[in-house]
């Protein structure tokens, strides 16, 4: 089937904050960007705002570094979820990572984005279309294929 | 429960207080409760400069819990002007934050003995060295905070070298741009020897009922981003209201000599900024408006000066009104404003009324120290901002001395100084033939204020009967006519106090002119999903009043100055000199009724002054009450 997930064109990103504001209420119940899902850096100086979320590697190497099996990719759907009843919290997964996509909360909680099951509502308060859910293949710049496949091959 | 910090900085003490439910509700945040912490924390007579003047910071109520709810106000005695009602609402991520951090409100107290910023964080607030900073611009603040506390994702409240020198017109900024500007909160800020306060929050807020905010949440960000402004403001801003207000005669051009500035034509617009400057956008916390603009320029004198914003107000400051057509001097002086942290209307309203001291022949070569004044000389321009900030030259002395520096060039220089309650007229635009933003902008409690009185709907010439609907009483579709505007004017000056109580920014309401967006059936869905109150629109108007009759009663108190205060600048009295809205004018005994009919409504006195009965059904008969 086609498989969807997230493209991020950071050029567009205002560094509103709309979309940790729904994921956070839509996840957590209340609003706290430091429990969202989705993360923004916002380099001020430079006006740079960068959203770090999941983009469901095809070969996660978060599930590679998790030593608990807790990280699964579906083979159906593409998409990279945590088990959190398997998860101790050790956070090498975000150690792993090479987008700052796993977020560590204030109470060192390891969280990852689970794409709403398939409509997230992050995309859909996105007001510039940073943040985007598209078929892997075609995307809207290219495909993530490569994404993450070389970390530990090199 | 929502917090206030009383926060010593002579002391370093910090007592931190729960705020009562009831208190809340009469007063909700931001403005409100500042003005309320205000009058009852400021001993009367306290001279604005001095330890014991306090210097208060409110986010909004719903700041962080809804879209476009990221604004903050400071609130404080004036120091600009005639000493009274200080305060500034201020947007960002700075405001959210503070709420994430564990805090509402913060009250400070006393003076630091040495260069003092505040670090804010979960809860706890640490006083921390800032030698270090004093003496920088608000760009290299920003960076040298981040590199002192080792985290780039900190927001900062600072001031800039015009604060540190207490220029009376010295604004507390925030990010690049995001300023809280007029009436000298930044002056006051300085006079503590506070340079910043840094706050960083990654507490979760808890709402009453999530699943109805989460609800509303989608619903009010479908509701704004489908009005038909919505378009227009997340591309250009306010600078799209430029063209608008010259070519509609409301534009002020050379210190209000004309209303019409042709020079702009295919030189100052939106469009130009968009294609040649223009290198990003960016918003405050929770907004789909993206208001924000980076820019850069890449050639000419100014080759590599960059920076955020300009806002209206800074184009036609910098524009018209100092008779410049030069879109990048705007951008240079936009840039050297926001690095010193001066206020834009003040420092450009000056320099106008400069330069027409100079046409006239009342100020020389010898007054200015040499510097040429001729109109939109751009050297000169630059140099008096620079004078101002580090109080040198003739620029210091008006940054030192705000309206008190026409003693200086003698009683004919006074002619052309438009201030009101002390308070430079905002400069840019002239709304003498628009009568309930005259009459609300001059009844407005800081004096000369847009943000409180500008009735953009009577722009608009809409239908009685969408008026009727909105305002709930008769109102005159024609910009010139009186009719109902007293009501207008009130019925505004209430609805943006609840705004900047609330934390909404004003571009996401009816404010700005588009009857779709937000409105106080709004406001009340998103107070009960957040605190599990039943308020009605009812309720929130008369909040809205309640907090207007204490400031009311703060100017009273602190001033004395009512009625004789509560008139425009002199030439909104003298007739328009071009087309469109040529021969426009105030006539001072329809002004006079005007004001009459709104003190009735307001149930004040023929002197202007809250009458006992209406502080007794506002519940303010008791001020001041001491409960927090």
């Amino acid at each position: 089937m086609e498989q969807k997930t997230f493209f991020i064109r950071a050029e567009f990103c205002t560094g509103c904050g709309l979309c940790q504001l729904a994921c956070s209420m839509v996840k957590e119940k209340q609003p706290n960007p430091a429990k969202s899902r989705i993360s923004i850096e916002r380099l001020v100086m430079d006006g740079l705002m960068l959203p770090h979320i999941c983009l469901n590697c095809k070969k996660p190497p978060c599930i590679e570094a998790c030593r608990r099996k807790a990280i699964t990719k579906d083979a159906r759907t593409g998409w990279v979820t945590i088990d959190k009843e398997k998860c101790n919290n050790c956070t090498l997964c975000i150690a792993a990572c090479p987008f700052s996509a796993i977020v560590l909360t204030p109470e060192d909680e390891v969280l990852l984005c689970d794409v709403c099951g398939g409509s997230p509502k992050c995309v859909e308060m996105c007001p510039t279309g940073a943040i985007q859910f598209a078929s892997r293949s075609e995307g809207v710049a290219g495909s993530t294929d490569d994404a993450a496949v070389n970390v530990f091959d090199s | 429960m929502e917090k206030v910090a009383i926060i010593d900085l002579s002391t370093e003490q910090v007592v931190c207080k729960d705020i009562p439910d009831e208190l809340l509700r009469m007063y909700l945040g931001g403005e409100g409760l500042n003005t309320y912490l205000l009058y009852n924390h400021l001993a009367p007579g306290t001279d604005p400069l001095s330890p014991e003047n306090p210097l208060i910071f409110g986010a909004g109520l719903i700041s962080g819990y809804d879209v476009s709810s990221s604004r903050f106000e400071v609130t404080s005695k004036s120091v600009e002007g005639e000493g009274g009602f200080g305060t500034s609402n201020c947007g960002g991520h700075w405001s959210a934050e503070l709420k994430f951090a564990g805090f509402q409100h913060l009250v400070i107290k006393g003076k630091a003995s040495r260069p003092t910023y505040l670090w804010i964080h979960d809860g706890e607030i640490e006083f921390r060295d800032a030698s270090f900073l004093w003496g920088h611009d608000t760009y290299e603040c920003q960076e040298l905070i981040q590199d002192d506390l080792g985290d780039t994702q900190v927001k900062i409240a600072m001031i800039g070298q015009a604060g540190e020198n207490l220029v009376k017109f010295a604004n507390i900024m925030h990010g690049l741009k995001r300023a809280a500007g007029r009436t000298g909160m930044g002056c006051i800020m300085g006079s503590k020897l506070l340079k910043a306060i840094v706050v960083r929050g990654r507490q979760g807020l808890k709402p009453h009922d999530p699943d109805k905010l989460l609800e509303l949440y989608s619903n009010h960000y479908r509701q704004i981003t489908s009005t038909k402004i919505y378009p227009v403001i997340s591309r250009y801003g306010t600078l799209t209201i430029f063209c608008v207000a010259n070519q509609s005669g409301t534009m002020s051009v050379r210190n209000n000599q004309a209303n019409y500035f042709e020079e702009a034509e295919g030189h100052l617009d939106d469009e130009i900024f968009e294609e040649q400057y223009k290198t990003k956008t960016l918003a405050c916390y929770a907004c789909p408006l993206r208001c924000s603009h980076r820019y850069r320029i890449n050639s000419g004198p100014y080759a590599g000066v960059w920076g955020e914003g300009p806002e209206f107000y800074m184009m036609a400051g910098f524009g018209p009104a100092v008779g410049n057509a030069d879109w990048e001097l705007i951008l240079a002086a936009n840039t050297v404003i926001n690095r010193y942290g001066l206020d834009v209307g003040s420092s450009s309203g000056y320099i106008a009324w400069l330069m027409e001291l100079w046409q006239r022949g009342i100020i020389n070569e010898k007054d200015t120290g040499g510097l040429n004044l001729e109109w939109g000389n751009k050297e000169s321009i630059l140099t008096l901002l620079h004078q101002m900030s580090k109080n040198e030259g003739l620029g210091g002395m008006i940054g030192q001395q705000a309206s008190k520096a026409v003693k200086a060039f003698g009683k004919d220089a006074g002619k052309y100084l438009y201030v009101q309650r002390g308070m430079m007229h905002e400069s840019p635009q002239n709304f003498r033939a628009a009568r309930a933003t005259a009459l609300g902008e001059a009844t407005a409690n800081r004096g000369s204020d847009h943000l409180k009185g500008r009735c953009s709907l009577e722009f608009f010439g809409m239908p009685p009967e969408v008026l009727e609907k909105i305002y709930g009483k008769p109102i005159a579709s024609a910009l010139n006519s009186w009719e109902g505007k007293p009501w207008m004017a009130a019925w505004t000056q209430n609805f943006t106090t609840i705004i900047d109580s609330l934390g909404y920014c004003k571009f996401a309401t009816i404010w700005p002119g588009s009857t779709h967006n937000l409105n106080y059936s709004n406001f009340c869905e998103t107070i009960n999903a957040v605190k599990g109150w039943d308020v009605t629109p009812e309720e929130l108007m008369e909040t809205g009043e309640r907090i207007w009759n204490l400031e009311r009663l703060f100017i009273q108190r602190e001033t004395g100055a009512l009625r004789e205060h509560d008139i425009p600048p002199s030439i909104y009295f003298q007739p328009q000199p071009l087309e469109p809205l040529k021969g426009e004018k105030l006539d001072r005994d329809e002004y006079d009724r005007a004001l009459d009919e709104y003190y009735e409504i307001r149930g004040w006195t023929r002197e202007g002054a809250p009458k006992p009965q209406t502080l007794a059904r506002l519940k303010l008969d008791k001020e001041p009450s001491n409960l927090l």
